[in-house]
């Protein structure tokens, strides 16, 4: 079976420094590029839901499964905040925390030399 | 075509200051009951704040840029967002000058900026005499489609608020009615006791909505005022079978009460009642909303509406997609504009 032949897009690793975010267009797809305390993520800059540009979402952490009355914190630096309805997207899995059946595309993401390099 | 039934202008308090006549804006702040559960989250797009500066909605130019041309929306129906919890204002002089402030800002400052815009004349329901004259101050405005109020003091159909009323009957303007915004606990207050979180809140907006209209109905409103309508926005519309059924149950056997009544109360929410769709409710199959809704005349009585610049904004490109083809016209468009008299080309 043929596999899809995917793009590169490169850029120097400059141009995304800790805690920014980057849009860059691959086939005609928006993805959004973040660096979040280092680890790098890619994301298609459209939530799921209504579309919201995801680029423009926040970064943080989740509460996770707790008991009553109380919160547990985690997945810090790796949850993406959609910017209108606040659905929260695992970086890693593109999944959404509160409906796992709502998933973002992810992308590769790698630093390449002094590149960072985005295959879509 | 869009016609979007709920869009917050935010003035900021430098943009209200000449309007006000012996008051400063910062009292009508103070005196709004402390920031609810909304504050504590995002509250705006993160993308509608304007590159001149200034809050998520403050600006009409970028506005017009941004929803109308970014969405391609033909009308937008202007709901100024302090107006949320302006029922909770105590000093009821502070709150109708405040009131007043907004529909001259409206009209001097956003209605000039773009002809699709058109506003709402804001009444403070504390003093509905006071309202009723506001009313009558703007009602001859032509782009000033409806009368716009949150926080009522009382459930709706208490005769209190009846001056609003007799003013929007006298002028045929609809009345919309708002879920609060700066004191989300205020929307519940009907009920037990106000919630804790946000989640808990926004999830019960529609118990509010369900005593409204259960007041309106059966006081009467809508035989006192045979030309008004009432527009409920963002309280949801899933909940709106049960009321219908429910009441219409109690009329068989409690008509004596209501004796006034001489259609079922069902009949008089289809002819006098209207719901903004945002946010509109979304069940692991989304037809199966329309399916239920389809059993009240659910296409007669939906407005689309984005709540813009809000974060929970219904896209209405999906929106439209997910209603029933033969239901979109009139929800997207066609509903409110027979509402708000607006013109609408013919579409080929």
């Amino acid at each position: 079976m043929a596999t899809k032949e995917r793009t590169r897009i490169a850029f120097p690793s400059s141009a995304l420094p800790n805690g920014s975010r980057k849009l860059i267009t691959a086939n005609r797809r928006e993805i959004a590029v973040f660096n979040s305390h280092g680890s790098l993520y890619a994301v298609y800059n459209r939530c799921p839901h209504h579309r919201a540009p995801l680029i423009a979402g926040s970064i943080g952490g989740a509460n996770l499964p707790s008991p009553v009355g109380t919160l547990r914190r985690g997945l810090e630096g790796c949850v993406l905040f959609c910017p209108w309805h606040h659905y929260e997207f695992n970086l890693e899995s593109g999944r959404c925390i509160g409906d796992p059946r709502l998933r973002v595309a992810t992308y590769e993401v790698r630093r390449e030399g002094g590149e960072i390099a985005v295959y879509a | 075509m869009i016609i979007d039934a709920d869009v917050h202008v935010a003035p900021g308090a430098a943009d209200l200051e000449p309007f006000m006549e012996t008051r400063k804006v910062a009292e009508y702040f103070a005196q709004q009951r402390p920031g609810g559960h909304l504050i504590a989250r995002a509250g705006y797009r993160a993308d509608a704040y304007p590159p001149s500066g200034g809050g998520a909605g403050s600006d009409p130019a970028y506005m017009a840029e941004h929803l109308l041309n970014g969405y391609g929306i033909y009308r937008a129906v202007l709901a100024p967002h302090a107006v949320l919890g302006i029922g909770d204002v105590l000093d009821l002089d502070l709150a109708a000058e405040f009131a007043s402030a907004l529909n001259q800002w409206q009209v001097n400052e956003c209605l000039p900026v773009d002809d699709r815009y058109v506003g709402s004349i804001v009444v403070a329901p504390g003093d509905p005499q006071r309202a009723a004259d506001e009313i009558r101050r703007w009602a001859s405005h032509d782009r000033m489609v409806q009368v716009y109020t949150t926080s009522a003091p009382c459930l709706l159909g208490d005769r209190f608020m009846h001056p609003i009323y007799k003013a929007c009957d006298e002028r045929g303007l609809p009345f919309l009615f708002h879920v609060t915004g700066t004191s989300l606990a205020a929307v519940n207050k009907s009920v037990i006791a106000a919630p804790s979180t946000y989640f808990e809140s926004h999830a019960s907006m529609c118990v509010t909505a369900m005593n409204h209209l259960i007041s309106l109905v059966s006081e009467g409103v809508f035989v006192k005022y045979p030309s008004i309508h009432v527009i409920f926005a963002e309280f949801g519309t899933a909940w709106l079978p049960w009321v219908m059924w429910r009441m219409d149950m109690e009329y068989r056997a409690n008509r004596e009460d209501v004796p006034w009544l001489t259609r079922t109360p069902s009949e008089y929410i289809k002819d006098f009642v209207r719901f903004t769709t945002q946010p509109l409710e979304e069940p692991a199959r989304p037809q199966d909303l329309f399916t239920l809704l389809s059993l009240i005349g659910g296409d007669r009585l939906l407005l689309y509406s984005s709540d813009y610049p809000h974060h929970d904004f219904d896209n209405p490109s999906i929106i439209s997609r997910r209603l029933p083809e033969d239901w979109r016209d009139r929800v997207m468009f066609q509903n409110a504009a027979d509402l708000f008299h607006i013109d609408v080309p013919a579409l080929v």
